[in-house]
């Protein structure tokens, strides 16, 4: 009777590790918009995730976890297959591409999406049916508020972005005697431009500001006089500013023209930073501060920045930056947790996601590290601070990222 | 029997079979995705038809239409989200919002006549979308995210309007809706009513020299066709549970309903759901199975590849849209060879 | 003093509104169409001129001639091919069709040159000054003012050339001039021509300080609409003062309220002045 029992146990074996040897790919579900108004973002994002995964599957000589084994090792080795579909910004799109990559291609986890309204109702789905879906890109705050199960921010949210801005501005103010009483924030008109005025309402004023101003543009404007106008009545002392490439030197410009000039511009993202912004200011895009997630700099700081920021390049025509970096470190994120998740279970996943620790100095992003709180938002996210200065830009916080100092406050445009 | 009644009684067995068809769909095809596709489809189905009540019917061309579908979304999203209320409960006041908004906007700009009229219609949509993207209340150009609800049993679920995700309620809520609207195209169409509206798109100064009320009877066939749109926004709002400017309250989504009547063919029964159920599946359907494989087969620059992976590449968005272009020529092309939409290449008189 | 400002500022931007205005203006004018890929020949311009300069260093507003007759070719190309045939068409096909090109021309420029903008850093022009307490920017004003000239030069076009009073005889009742020997379909080849030529101008002008991706042109080209629909459609002098008086408009109402508004004030200055004056303030038919 034993000895059939043992051959029983022992065909049961062996047909569960054949079963399993043909599990051997994880599937992950991305969706980013590849048309639309953010198509090129979406496209070199994209870029960066794939290049994630690619070196999580392949063999490469860099000093990244994951980087010198093939797949997961502890899912045998498994390799982690990509499916893919462009949003094009469209929030139902969102739902529908996250219920069929769950339901008929059976991903294991998603990722997505960077337009915070697709990742909103994408992750809703997820969180339906009980499968991770891991942000690298969304900023809104409200997608980790709403204390999903399923939900994981690795990014800083504009609430962090603010935080960051404030608190960088209030050093400043300190360190060189300049008080700082009102603020002005110039945005585009969008999901993105918006959550950063609505994280600078929330936070003007604990950081002693006394008044604010906003103005928002179309995010298709003909041009920015009436804007630029209004924020030179207003005068603030300091200037935050989320725009993109094209509205960046329109707006630039126009404050020079206008003779408009606040002791600081911070602007979220990097399109003050951007070598065409730079060969089209001149020496006028000096002291321009931009608070980013990759920067050069991070090079010196992280091991693995340089070697990847050069396969990057080689795939997208030039080195990795803000948004393709994110997604990259939330691509690790999750190898990370498919290498801890005890099965591909998606409650192991999930709980393995929940367990995250990794150190910053494992990343290629300025972030201290990636540990989750209760409401799956990484709580040691952060950005760094940039500032052009000679026409090059240059880490200027925080101070163990720093390269250079601020120079603040930035004198008047005839004084250049 | 006479002739006229066999004919009418064919002329009803066609859409009777397409409509049972409709519903076997569902059942037949369990998965999300697929019904997903249809659920769409249903919907501008239905929007475009309502929009050829007074397009292709009294002959006034709107490219203002999103604005009742945001009206819809927005009055379910705002109640649903603060005072979880659904649209089981809001929408007579949706309707009435929607019935003001076509009067208000129907009294001044239908005593225009042709490009006129259709520009004011688009002025009118681009200064709707600056109001509503940048109102707080609505939550401005983040808007309004309608939060989940995990229906305790089924009298809760249709309360909420939230069947833990399942599609088939919405389903057969969006067939409905089409075959109303349908229903009431071909009505008024055959009734005096449609007469009226004949007169005022061929020949609205003579008949307005005969005493008719043009304009009031634009406005009911603009409060009509409003109703419909806008029910479809509150649907809309329930079904994908995000609502913001872009997505709802944009020139783009006017010009999505319009144009998928314009296709389909002007002023039949049959065109905008023929054009709805040809283009909406198509674009999914590409997006879905192409933009996704090429992305991943491409390596990002246009490294060392020929013709065929340069097209590819760019086929996927990465240079931008082929299938747009391609669009944008079946457009001409109907417009040049036959502006009576696709459904004009099967009647030779309408 | 701001508020001069805010005049200046306006009346600068009304003046390429105005230049892109009155093409629209002409088309209509001429042949009853309403031509909504007007602002995808000026994008096209802009592409133009940005090559022009990236490839062999040309300063854009030397381009401008170079736009122009590119795009007046091209505008003659469109009307041979599409426009020609649309003559008696019914206006939902006239405006499907030209519509259809909008969509073609962006996807056109998406598909060659993808959606990133592209900018000209500087060129002869950049740079800025004080006159009084006025600040004025120097592409801006250098482009306020080409299109002046280049407006004064299509209204002495239209009016004091025999070929411009064809223009305006065709405008007026195509079977007369027929009968009085005019080629009508070399007049309405010609307006579609000069629309896109000065069109072009104005992207050529456009492109020293604005950035050029696929949809810069249909941005523009809306509140020109409007300056047509303010000014009248077929009046070219109609569409130059509504052009001014949308810039205006534009800038001012978004200083004094908020800029988030601007364009509101246009959208609802054309409801006002429809209401009241159904065919614009100086329109045909």
């Amino acid at each position: 009777m034993t000895r059939i029992v043992k051959l029983a146990a022992a065909a049961l074996a062996l047909a569960a590790s054949a079963a399993l040897a043909q599990t051997n790919e994880i599937r992950i579900g991305v969706m980013m918009p590849l048309s639309g108004p953010a198509a090129k973002s979406g496209q070199e994002t994209l870029e960066g995730v794939k290049l994630a995964y690619d070196i999580v599957n392949g063999s490469f000589d860099i000093p990244l976890p994951f980087a010198k084994t093939q797949g997961i090792p502890s899912k045998g080795g498994a390799k982690i297959r990509l499916i893919i579909e462009d949003h094009g910004g469209r929030p139902e799109r969102g739902s529908a591409i996250a219920e069929r990559m769950i339901t008929q291609d059976k991903v294991h986890i998603l990722q997505g999406a960077f337009h915070s309204a697709v990742a909103a109702p994408a992750s809703q789905v997820a969180e339906k049916y009980g499968i991770p879906f891991l942000t690298g890109t969304s900023e809104s705050p409200a997608l980790t508020e709403r204390g999903f199960k399923t939900f994981f921010s690795v990014t800083p949210t504009a609430n962090d972005i603010a935080r960051d801005f404030f608190t960088f501005l209030a050093e400043l103010s300190k360190e060189k005697g300049v008080p700082l009483k009102s603020l002005g924030v110039i945005h585009v008109n969008d999901n993105w431009g918006s959550s950063l005025a609505q994280a600078s309402e929330q936070l003007y004023k604990k950081y002693g500001f006394e008044k604010l101003s906003t103005i928002s543009y179309a995010a298709q404007v003909a041009d920015l006089r009436s804007e630029v106008l209004r924020l030179k009545a207003d005068n603030p002392d300091v200037l935050l500013q989320a725009s993109f490439d094209a509205d960046a030197i329109l707006a630039m410009r126009s404050y020079q023209a206008l003779a408009f000039t606040p002791k600081a511009i911070l602007a979220m993202g990097a399109s003050f930073a951007t070598p065409d912004f730079i060969k089209a200011m001149g020496k006028n895009a000096d002291y321009a501060f931009s608070h980013t997630k990759f920067d050069a700099a991070l090079i010196q700081k992280r091991k693995a920045a340089a070697q990847v920021s050069k396969l990057f390049e080689e795939r997208a025509g030039r080195p990795i930056w803000d948004a393709p970096a994110r997604a990259f470190t939330a691509a690790l994120v999750i190898a990370d947790a498919l290498q801890r998740a005890k099965t591909l279970a998606p409650e192991d996943i999930v709980q393995a996601l929940r367990e995250t620790n990794i150190a910053g100095a494992d990343t290629i992003s300025p972030y201290k590290g990636v540990r989750f709180n209760e409401k799956g938002q990484n709580v040691l996210a952060n950005g760094l601070i940039t500032q052009i200065q000679g026409g090059q830009h240059y880490a200027v916080w925080p101070q163990d990222i720093a390269v250079k100092e601020a120079l603040f406050p930035a004198p008047a445009w005839d004084k250049r | 029997m006479t002739s006229a009644t066999v004919s009418t009684r064919a002329a009803l067995v066609v859409p009777a079979l397409l409509v049972v068809a409709l519903a076997l769909y569902p059942l037949a095809f369990t998965l999300p995705f697929p019904r997903h596709i249809v659920i769409m489809a249903l919907l501008f189905a239905t929007m475009g038809t309502a929009w050829n009540i007074l397009g292709g019917l009294a002959g006034q061309v709107s490219f203002g239409h999103a604005l009742y579908f945001g009206i819809g979304a927005y009055t379910t999203a705002y109640f649903y989200k603060h005072y979880a209320l659904s649209s089981l409960v809001t929408w007579p006041l949706a309707l009435a919002i929607s019935a003001a908004a076509a009067a208000i906007i129907g009294l001044p700009t239908f005593r225009l006549r042709g490009h006129y009229f259709v520009l004011a219609s688009v002025f009118i949509m681009q200064a709707v979308y600056i109001v509503v993207s940048n109102w707080s209340t609505l939550g401005a150009a983040i808007g309004l995210e309608l939060p989940v609800h995990k229906a305790a049993d089924w009298v809760d679920a249709v309360w909420h309007l939230q069947f833990h995700g399942s599609k088939l309620p919405f389903y057969y809520a969006a067939l409905a809706l089409f075959v109303a609207a349908l229903v009431v195209f071909q009505w008024i169409r055959r009734s005096r009513l449609g007469l009226l509206l004949n007169a005022v798109r061929e020949e609205e100064d003579a008949a307005r020299s005969l005493g008719v009320d043009t304009m009031r009877y634009k406005l009911v066939a603009l409060v009509i066709s409003a109703a419909f749109t806008t029910l479809c926004g509150m649907f809309y709002a329930q079904y994908v549970l995000y609502v913001e400017p872009v997505s709802t309250t944009s020139l783009i989504v006017s010009v999505e309903i319009a144009f998928v009547a314009i296709f389909g063919g002007i002023g039949t029964l049959w065109g905008p759901a023929l054009g709805a159920f040809v283009i909406i599946p198509l674009t999914e359907l590409l997006r879905a199975y192409l933009s996704g494989r090429i992305a991943l087969g491409m390596a990002g620059s246009l490294v060392d590849g020929g013709v065929l992976d340069y097209l590819k590449y760019y086929a996927a968005g990465g240079g931008g849209q082929l299938d747009i272009l391609i669009y944008g020529l079946i457009i001409i092309l109907i417009a040049r060879f036959q502006p009576r939409g696709v459904l004009g290449f099967f009647r030779r008189l309408d | 003093m701001i508020y001069a400002q805010v005049l200046v500022d306006g009346l600068v931007v009304g003046l390429i509104f105005a230049l892109v205005a009155m093409g629209l203006s002409l088309i209509y004018g001429v042949m009853n169409i309403v031509n909504f890929a007007h602002g995808e020949f000026m994008m096209l311009a802009m592409y133009l001129c940005y090559f022009l300069w990236a490839g062999f260093g040309l300063d854009p507003l030397g381009s401008a001639p170079v736009a122009a007759a590119a795009m007046f070719a091209l505008g003659v190309v469109v009307y041979r091919l599409v426009a020609r045939h649309l003559l008696e068409s019914s206006m939902i096909a006239q405006m499907f069709a030209t519509f259809g090109m909008l969509i073609f021309f962006q996807a056109f420029a998406n598909f060659l040159w993808k959606a990133d903008a592209r900018t000209i850093p500087d060129n002869w022009s950049t740079g800025h000054f004080a006159i009084g307490g006025l600040f004025f920017n120097g592409p801006e004003l250098v482009a306020g003012l080409g299109a002046l000239a280049t407006a004064g030069a299509l209204f002495w076009f239209i009016n004091r050339t025999e070929t411009g009073l064809a223009l305006q005889a065709v405008a007026e009742d195509p079977q007369v001039a027929r009968l009085l020997g005019v080629n009508t379909d070399r007049m309405y080849a010609l307006a579609w021509g000069l629309s896109a030529a000065t069109v072009g101008v104005a992207g050529a002008l456009l492109s020293t300080y604005l950035a050029i991706y696929p949809l810069v042109g249909a941005n523009w080209a809306l509140p020109a609409f409007v300056a047509v629909a303010i000014g009248g459609f077929g009046s070219i002098t109609g569409a130059f003062w509504g052009g001014l008086v949308i810039g205006v408009v534009q800038t001012a109402g978004g200083f004094l309220t908020s800029p988030s508004y601007k364009l509101l004030f246009v959208y609802v200055l054309y409801l006002v002045v429809v209401f009241v004056r159904p065919h614009g303030l100086l329109g045909k038919r």
